[in-house]
């Protein structure tokens, strides 16, 4: 984690630096436009920076990066025109896409199982999940009660782990179902109540941890911990991409933001902010 | 009795038929309420607890959508995966299929979740509101089914009860009404009883009356006129002459007063059997011997048959032989001159001995015969006839056979004849080889 602070502060130093350039350079448009991103909660934190670091190189052009709607509430917003973009954690379906639709996925992230800063446990193996899931481990070592946070059943997170882990998604059912299983609706709820949970267990992106500098310790998967290299080099087992979704007839000021986030400033932070970075297409 | 109580007999057969009518109708009424009460209570209670929880779920979803509302106000109609996340968590604690739409006020779906809920459905909605703005609302879909089934289960319970309740009310006051139908039958004969034994005893008071006072007048008529020599002192022949009717009288009225003292014994108990082995044979011919002369002087033709294989009788033989001279003597009397009177002894179908009396009189009608039978009963025609009897004859005959463990049986024809017939048991018969 002091690892993912330094590259914070790089980060803000470069930031910094494009800032003080966009002053001195003459804006591009002439009229002040508003550029909304929501999406999946994942890498809102992520896309909170690319904006800041975009609006520090165009002034007039105001990027708000919305709560989450999720990857489905995100792309109907974008159909509907009430958003610009969305962050997607799926690849968006032809249904979807044929709405006048583009898509690219920018980035890959771990979806990491997390507990509270000041817990005692540092790694599970798959065999720990299981049993802790499907409640046959009920107590970490301590003897304290395993508070489990899930995601709903249709979330992109749990059918990611159901698919990548299958011997994991009977646990995760037979948990849902339990009575006093909290399942929260959205990524930054569900991070929210791990980092006041010490005895809490969940699973949330990579990216959110770093990019929202959440305080949650992100916990090994046998033996492996999730991040940057173990996403890029194969060895961490559960890594989802996001895709960035906007409409084909985009204005000026969408097609720059579209553009800007192939460029080494967003590369630079995406690096930074626990993504693997993945092949761009629009 | 007379038409009045007849009458009387009548209104209380209505009034008994009234009753249990009206009870039948009054029980089917009640077993029908019965019977619609319980699965109608059931479906209401059930329907109303289901459609307020139903409703109380709707309204606290629109609550929960409403605080999302709040903090995305232009965006809340694409939180689908929130929603669905809540309505998950909501449908934990659901176990009838139930259905749940978050809708725009566009109609738009905002979110879905749950089977399609068909036929039998209840529906309850919810408003989501921002600020007091209406922006949509949470329609909650329920199945109904297990009302329905468990209503149909409440119907079987309520027949079962109805069925229950209609045979035990049924049954309680049919029983009721026939034990006091009984005893009101029973009141009404023990007062008809009662009322023909105070009319039979009325008559046999005034009957005895003559019986008694007749050779008494006789006897003190005839020997008045020998004590004062009425006729003078040279009519011997005719003062012997009513010495002989004195004599007769005598006899007469000791036999109506021992035929009394015989029933009385009998009706108190206190007649001891003196059983002995007799020959039927020999019995029939001393009692031919007694009645012979009576029955010549009336022109009647007497004659006997024995049948009865050698076989005696163990009896009391003076109790038997005054059963058979009464029935005798009755056939004498009520014969008129040139008929006949016989005897025949023979065995029953049941291994018995019986005497059958046959004699060719004015026999008695079919209705007169109970009476005859009774008691204090006494058919009218002794008077009719100017023939002397008490009406004790056939009853002291009928109540010495039941001593025996036998009986009397009577068949008459009203101016053919009647044949009066004394059966003793079997286990009074004793076979000779």
């Amino acid at each position: 984690m002091n690892q993912s602070t330094g590259l914070r502060r790089r980060t803000a130093q470069f930031v910094g630096g494009l800032i003080a350039a966009a002053v001195w350079m003459t804006p591009q448009w002439a009229a002040a436009e508003t550029l909304t991103i929501s999406g999946t909660g994942g890498d809102l934190g992520a896309m909170q920076m690319v904006g800041d670091a975009f609006q520090a190189l165009h002034p007039d052009i105001e990027v708000q990066v919305l709560p989450s709607l999720g990857s489905v509430g995100g792309i109907r917003a974008v159909v509907a025109g009430a958003i610009n973009f969305s962050i997607s954690g799926r690849v968006p379906t032809d249904e979807e896409l044929a709405n006048g639709l583009s898509t690219v996925a920018y980035a890959t992230t771990a979806l990491a199982f997390v507990a509270a800063l000041d817990g005692d446990h540092d790694s599970l193996t798959t065999e720990d999940l299981i049993d802790i899931y499907s409640g046959t481990m009920l107590t970490w070592q301590d003897g304290e009660a395993i508070r489990l946070v899930l995601r709903p059943e249709t979330d992109t997170d749990t059918i990611l782990i159901k698919n990548k882990i299958p011997e994991l998604a009977e646990s995760l059912a037979a948990a849902a179902a339990r009575r006093g299983v909290q399942i929260e609706t959205s990524d930054q709820h569900a991070a929210d109540r791990l980092e006041h949970m010490p005895e809490g267990l969940g699973f949330v992106s990579l990216s959110l941890v770093i990019s929202e500098n959440r305080a949650l310790k992100v916990l090994e998967l046998d033996g492996v911990l999730p991040s940057t290299e173990t996403i890029e080099n194969g060895t961490y087992p559960l890594v989802k991409t996001f895709h960035f979704v906007s409409r084909q007839d985009r204005s000026p000021a969408e097609q720059s933001f579209l553009d800007f986030l192939h460029s080494p400033v967003v590369l630079e932070i995406l690096a930074n902010t626990g993504h693997g970075l993945v092949g761009h297409g629009a | 009795m007379g038409w009045w109580g007849t009458a009387r007999n009548s209104m209380e057969d209505i009034s008994y038929t009234r009753l249990r009518k009206s009870l039948t109708i009054a029980t089917v009424v009640l077993s029908a309420a019965i019977f619609l009460f319980v699965p109608g209570f059931y479906v209401i209670t059930a329907y109303q607890y289901e459609a307020e929880r139903i409703q109380l779920a709707a309204h606290q979803l629109a609550e929960d959508i409403t605080i999302e509302v709040y903090q995305q106000p232009d965006l809340w109609q694409f939180l689908e995966h929130r929603f669905v996340g809540l309505l998950e968590q909501e449908s934990k604690d659901i176990v009838r299929p139930t259905h749940h739409q978050i809708l725009a006020l566009d109609d738009m779906i905002v979110a879905d979740h749950g089977p399609e809920i068909g036929a039998m459905a209840l529906v309850r909605t919810g408003e989501i509101g921002d600020e007091a703005r209406p922006v949509g609302q949470v329609v909650v879909t329920q199945s109904m089914i297990h009302v329905w089934m468990r209503t149909g289960f409440a119907g079987l319970v309520g027949l079962i009860l109805s069925l229950i309740t209609f045979f035990t009310i049924r049954f309680v006051t049919s029983s009721e009404l026939k034990g006091q139908e009984a005893a009101a039958a029973a009141i009404l004969d023990a007062k008809r009883e009662a009322e023909f034994a105070d009319r039979a005893k009325s008559e046999f008071l005034a009957n005895m009356s003559h019986e008694l006072r007749t050779p008494l007048n006789a006897i003190i008529g005839f020997s008045q006129m020998i004590r004062d020599q009425s006729l003078g002192p040279n009519a011997m022949g005719t003062y012997l002459e009513y010495a002989g009717d004195i004599h007769g009288s005598g006899e007469h009225l000791l036999s109506i007063i021992n035929d009394i003292l015989d029933l009385s014994k009998i009706e108190a108990g206190e007649i001891d059997l003196n059983e002995q082995e007799l020959d039927v044979d020999q019995v029939v011919r001393v009692a031919l011997r007694l009645i012979k002369t009576r029955a010549h002087d009336r022109g009647l033709d007497v004659r006997s048959t024995i049948q009865a294989g050698g076989a005696k009788l163990r009896a009391d033989e003076r109790l038997t032989k005054q059963m058979l001279l009464n029935l005798l003597s009755n056939a004498v009397k009520f014969t008129e001159s040139g008929g006949s009177v016989e005897v025949i002894v023979s065995r029953t179908d049941k291994g018995g001995i019986q005497f059958a009396v046959t004699d060719t009189g004015v026999g008695i009608a079919q209705n007169d015969i109970v009476r005859a039978l009774a008691t204090f009963g006494q058919v009218q025609h002794s008077t009719d006839h100017g023939i002397e009897g008490t009406g004790l004859g056939l009853p002291l005959v009928a109540s010495l056979a039941d001593l025996h463990g036998g009986g009397l049986d009577l068949i008459s024809t009203v101016g053919t004849g009647t044949t009066a017939t004394i059966w003793f048991p079997m286990e009074r018969v004793i076979e000779t080889a």
